[in-house]
């Protein structure tokens, strides 16, 4: 430690640059959560642990943004954004890489992977066993 | 309590694009409308209660808004939850009036997003800002891509709605939006932000609204010409943003109908009007199902057959709603439903003496209920 306090947030962030997705568990009732907070938001005990998430999520639900309103994002639409539940517990948002088009993609399992973009490495997903075009055996 | 009190005067500026005007001066003109419509002196205002624009956020704008008004209120300030603010400060107004703490109160919202900043609505979002999420339309996606999941036929009710709160909107001579929605159209639009479209999605509008909250007994000593009763009220706040909701399609929607209905005496099927927040036509769909108005099938069936439309069995949005009406967050539906009871709705709906209003603020964080008799 260089002797400044670091907030939740920015711990948080610095694992990332690390591409190590974390979040925290109390250590008073077990609740895991995100985003990063000091507080559980559960029994907001202040006392937590940073736990790694390593074993992919669920998809909760998931959009296609047809109009960039981050100006950064000009050039890349359609994009995705995904909500997702870690195995872990906590839900998060982020993107999946590879959907197929006019999909329904709830409740399939995704793995997370880094990419660098935006100038840092970002926790995206992969969406696992992609359902090839007329193979209807998986369902 | 509170169920003494009426809404006994309403007032709003125009509707769409209003250059050159702050939002206390549209403020200022929808109370003076208000007071002019109630009959009223200016000095019985005891009372201002006035929800912040999105376009502008600043510390003490009721305190900048007496001040422009030249008033000295006992009771009053903002009070925020978004678009649930409007209903929340009716209610707190009669409250209020009940309590002792003031007898004739301003409840009143402007708004200028469309000639000024829109940023409240299409600004990302905190740590996954880099990863492309932003604005409120993407929130309300989530929602309704999960509600699709849930319920396919859902479009079919998507589009319903849209198409009932455009058809009222035509109507209405005051409305921003007066173009006539058919299926083809709303199928064929352009994606927003997917699952949505553009016409499941509101207006942005400059404008304003106004509302004087008293008791029924002094709308009586004061000769009010057309006093409302306010017959219930409630609240119900999700609070949490959508992305931690663990239950994407509820929220607390029917907590707060509860509290409404219960206050009146009333049920759903005593409702001859509703006038839905309908920030997005999802949002519409689950306040229907939410208050009791039907299962989502059930919803959708009334909705293939008509039956939103000011003359069919569960008329919505009479006005235009956001969809059409003005995207303004919320006052212009509770007045809208005044003016139903009062009986000079532009889609008047037959003998009605029941409407139910709600408002919603955030991406379905609050949400508060309003029960309008006659």
């Amino acid at each position: 430690m260089t002797g400044a306090v670091m907030t939740p947030a920015e711990v948080y962030r610095a694992a990332l640059d690390e591409r190590r997705l974390t979040f925290q568990r109390c250590t008073a009732c077990g609740h895991s959560w995100m985003p990063a907070s000091s507080e559980c938001p559960e029994c907001w005990s202040p006392g937590y642990e940073w736990e790694t998430a390593k074993r992919g999520a669920i998809v909760v639900s998931w959009v296609t943004f047809h109009v960039a309103f981050d100006p950064r994002y000009k050039g890349k639409v359609p994009y995705n954004v995904a909500l997702l539940d870690l195995y872990e517990g906590p839900r998060m948002v982020s993107n999946i890489i590879n959907i197929p088009a006019s999909e329904d993609i709830i409740g399939r399992q995704v793995t997370l992977i880094f990419e660098q973009d935006m100038g840092r490495a970002l926790p995206r997903f992969l969406l696992q066993n992609p359902i090839m075009a007329g193979d209807k055996s998986v369902y | 309590m509170g169920r003494g009190a009426v809404i006994a005067g309403i007032g709003q500026t125009l509707f769409g694009k209003l250059p050159g005007r702050t939002t206390v001066s549209m403020n200022i003109e929808a109370c003076r409308k208000a007071i002019a419509d109630a009959g009223i002196e200016k000095g019985v205002i005891d009372s201002l209660l006035v929800k912040v624009p999105t376009s502008k956020v600043e510390m003490m704008y009721g305190q900048t808004l007496a001040e422009a008004m030249a008033l000295k209120p006992r009771f009053g300030g903002v009070f925020d939850q978004g678009g649930a603010s409007n209903i929340s400060m009716i209610g707190i107004a009669a409250m209020a009036i009940e309590a002792g703490q003031c007898e004739v109160a301003l409840v009143c919202l402007a708004d200028n997003p469309k000639t000024g900043t829109r940023q409240a609505y299409e600004k990302p979002w905190g740590e996954a800002a880099d990863l492309g999420w932003s604005s409120v339309v993407a929130g309300y996606a989530m929602i309704a891509q999960r509600y699709i999941h849930e319920f396919p036929d859902a479009e079919d009710l998507f589009a319903e709605i849209a198409i009932a709160c455009r058809a009222h909107g035509a109507a209405n001579p005051d409305a921003q939006l007066r173009l006539p929605l058919d299926r083809d159209t709303y199928d064929s639009a352009k994606w927003v932000v997917e699952p949505l479209r553009r016409d499941d999605c509101c207006l942005i509008s400059d404008g304003a609204a106004a509302v004087v909250v008293m008791s029924e007994k002094l709308a009586n000593v004061m000769g009010i010409a057309a006093p409302v009763p306010i017959l219930g009220f409630g609240q119900g706040n999700s609070s949490s943003d959508v992305t931690l909701r663990r239950d994407l399609t509820q929220t607390q929607a029917d907590i707060s109908a509860q509290t409404a209905f219960k206050m009146a005496g009333l049920g759903p099927k005593d409702m001859d009007c509703a006038q839905l927040y309908d920030c997005f036509t999802v949002t519409v769909a689950m306040t229907l199902e939410s208050y009791g108005f039907g299962s989502r099938a059930a919803l959708t069936e009334v909705g293939r057959a008509g039956g939103f439309h000011s003359n069919g069995p569960l008329p919505i949005n009479t006005a235009g709603g956001l969809l059409s009406e003005t995207g303004m967050p919320g006052l212009q539906l509770v007045l809208e439903g005044v003016r139903q009871m009062r009986g000079t709705s532009t889609s008047q709906v037959r003998d009605a003496t029941k409407c139910i209003v709600s408002n919603q603020g955030g991406i379905m964080h609050t949400h508060s209920t309003l029960i309008l008799g006659q």
